[in-house]
């Protein structure tokens, strides 16, 4: 009659001591599968079992990070000291016994289908978790392992929640920086229109009137006034990258490519360019930038010729990942020291005598590519020409 | 109306806060296009005054073309264009805005709120001087405009 007297909250409590119990017999009960060498990890058995089972349960149980193993219905089959301890303080103990609860009781979101999805490979997966009073993101990183003959899943915890904190600030700054460029840029524009075209102005109506250093002064006024139009217009467009990108759709780079030589048909037709291509493939991209991109390679691919006409091929392969272009030239080449640097912003290897431009072009192309998620790298010899490779990730574009 | 038909100079109000484009504007006329009489005003408080012939602009002539910018102090290019289109008797002199902006959304509203062409002021002189020749020679050469 005296359990008539405990009060709802006794009863819960008296409940909680006896789930931890049996989570202590359970691990108990590993302890002493472990003993008999029934836990057998699935892959890469690199002997540690010869090294003794003790060691390695003492390994499991003494990680600061939590590890579970969970059975085929997402269960808690074992649960190491530290997965306990984040099972208590995020209050799922005792009401938890399986990820099902999980989601019962903290809306996890589907955790129970996104664990099932990674049955067959394992992988990882991420979930908001209440932690004593914070919501915390815990990553679980499954490994399919057998035990006691069936399969079950090896669940290693990760609290990442400071490491998203600090990526998610970093792009936040990223985005800030490229805003602040663009807003600068476009402002800046204004004033300096202003400037070039009074001292164009000021040349079309005085030029010859005035002696021969009040010309040369002009023509240096205008000259330095265009370039840093210019360089206003490439950092604008370098910013846009980040700020005025459009969704990735199906693009047709041969449409792209003849965007690009249309822009460039005036440099090709002064330098007698002798451009060509394999048939190229339909990619997932941002369109105005894949122009952009080719445009760029291109122009340096002719601006950087030795004598004679410039032969330009764009070829490119497909592996499984990645769409893999290269544009290659017969050009004057590069040092494979400057090979990294070519890539960065305002970085110039010449002087704008021999070759004009800002040292915009290709840290422009690096920030497209790096957008689609690819790469771009150059293989190059001093006078033997260039090849710019770069990649755009295989998001089945192809096949729409 | 043509240029042809004109015995008198095109009157156009300019709508510019900035004196360096403003002035620019005036010499990219004298150089292409003599037969012109521009009125600069620096806001939209002072161009709609012109335009409704209030205070000391009682004697303004009627403009038959308003080239407007858009980024003003005060009352800006955008609620100007809407209140001389909203006006029966101002509605149609045809609104050219005239603009460093080439933002998308400052297009697409320019025409929401009924301008007759969005000029973008080009970035070189020559470029310029070129624009402001064409945009007169379309208005008034190639278009026909109402006779008042």
């Amino acid at each position: 009659m005296e359990d008539a007297n405990k009060t709802k909250a006794q009863l819960i409590d008296e409940l909680a001591v006896l789930r931890r119990r049996l989570a202590e017999l359970e691990t108990c009960q590993i302890e002493l599968d472990l003993a008999k060498g029934q836990l057998r990890w699935n892959k890469d058995d690199h002997g540690t079992r010869q090294d003794g089972p003790t060691l390695m349960l003492a390994l499991l149980e003494r990680t600061p990070h939590p590890i579970v193993l969970l059975d085929g219905d997402g269960g808690f089959a074992f649960c190491n000291g530290a997965a306990q301890e984040l099972l208590v303080c995020s209050r799922h103990e005792p009401a938890g016994r399986s990820i099902g609860d999980l989601d019962a009781t903290d809306g996890c979101g589907g955790l129970v289908r996104r664990f099932r999805r990674l049955w067959d490979t394992g992988g990882t997966l991420e979930a908001e978790w209440r932690v004593g009073e914070e919501c915390r993101t815990i990553e679980f990183t499954m490994t399919p392992v057998l035990w006691n003959g069936d399969q079950a899943m090896l669940s290693a915890a990760r609290d990442v929640t400071d490491k998203r904190l600090v990526e998610r600030r970093l792009e936040e700054a990223l985005a800030e920086l490229d805003q602040f460029a663009y807003m600068a840029s476009h402002d800046l524009r204004e004033p300096l229109r202003a400037v070039t075209s009074y001292v164009e102005l000021l040349s079309r109506r005085y030029q010859g009137k005035l002696d021969a250093d009040a010309n040369d002064f002009i023509n240096f006024a205008v000259d330095g006034a265009t370039r840093m139009q210019h360089l206003i217009d490439d950092l604008l467009a370098y910013s846009r990258v980040g700020t005025h990108g459009k969704p990735f759709r199906p693009v047709d780079c041969e449409v792209v490519f003849s965007h690009a030589m249309a822009n460039l048909a005036m440099a090709i037709e002064e330098c007698h360019a002798h451009v060509t291509h394999d048939p190229l493939p339909t990619v997932m991209a941002d369109g105005t930038q894949l122009v952009r991109l080719f445009q760029n390679l291109l122009d340096n691919a002719i601006k950087f010729r030795r004598v004679g006409s410039p032969r330009v091929h764009v070829s490119y392969q497909e592996n499984d990942a990645d769409w893999v272009f290269c544009v290659s030239d017969h050009g004057i080449g590069i040092d494979a020291r400057d090979a990294e640097r070519i890539f960065a912003v305002s970085q110039r290897l010449h002087t704008r005598a021999e070759y004009p431009g800002t040292g915009f072009g290709l840290a422009i192309c690096k920030k497209i590519v790096e957008r689609h998620g690819g790469r771009i790298w150059v293989a190059s010899e001093p006078n033997r020409g260039s090849r710019f490779w770069f990649t755009i990730p295989n998001r089945g574009g192809n096949q729409a | 109306m043509t240029v042809a038909d004109l015995t008198r100079p095109i009157e156009i109000l300019l709508i510019e806060d900035d004196p360096a484009d403003s002035r620019l504007t005036r010499e990219a006329l004298k150089e292409n296009c003599a037969m012109t009489n521009l009125h600069a005003v620096a806001n939209g408080f002072e161009a709609l005054a012109w335009l409704r012939r209030q205070g000391r602009y009682r004697d303004a002539p009627r403009p038959d073309i308003i080239l407007l910018d858009l980024n003003m102090p005060r009352k800006d290019g955008r609620q100007t264009l809407a209140e001389i289109k909203w006006d029966g008797d101002l509605r149609p002199i045809p609104v050219v805005v005239f603009t460093s902006s080439s933002a998308e959304e400052d297009i697409h509203q320019a025409y929401g709120l009924s301008a007759n062409c969005y000029v973008i002021k080009p970035a070189s002189l020559e470029e310029f001087l070129q624009v402001v020749k064409s945009v007169l020679e379309f208005w008034f050469s190639v278009a026909q405009l109402p006779t008042e």
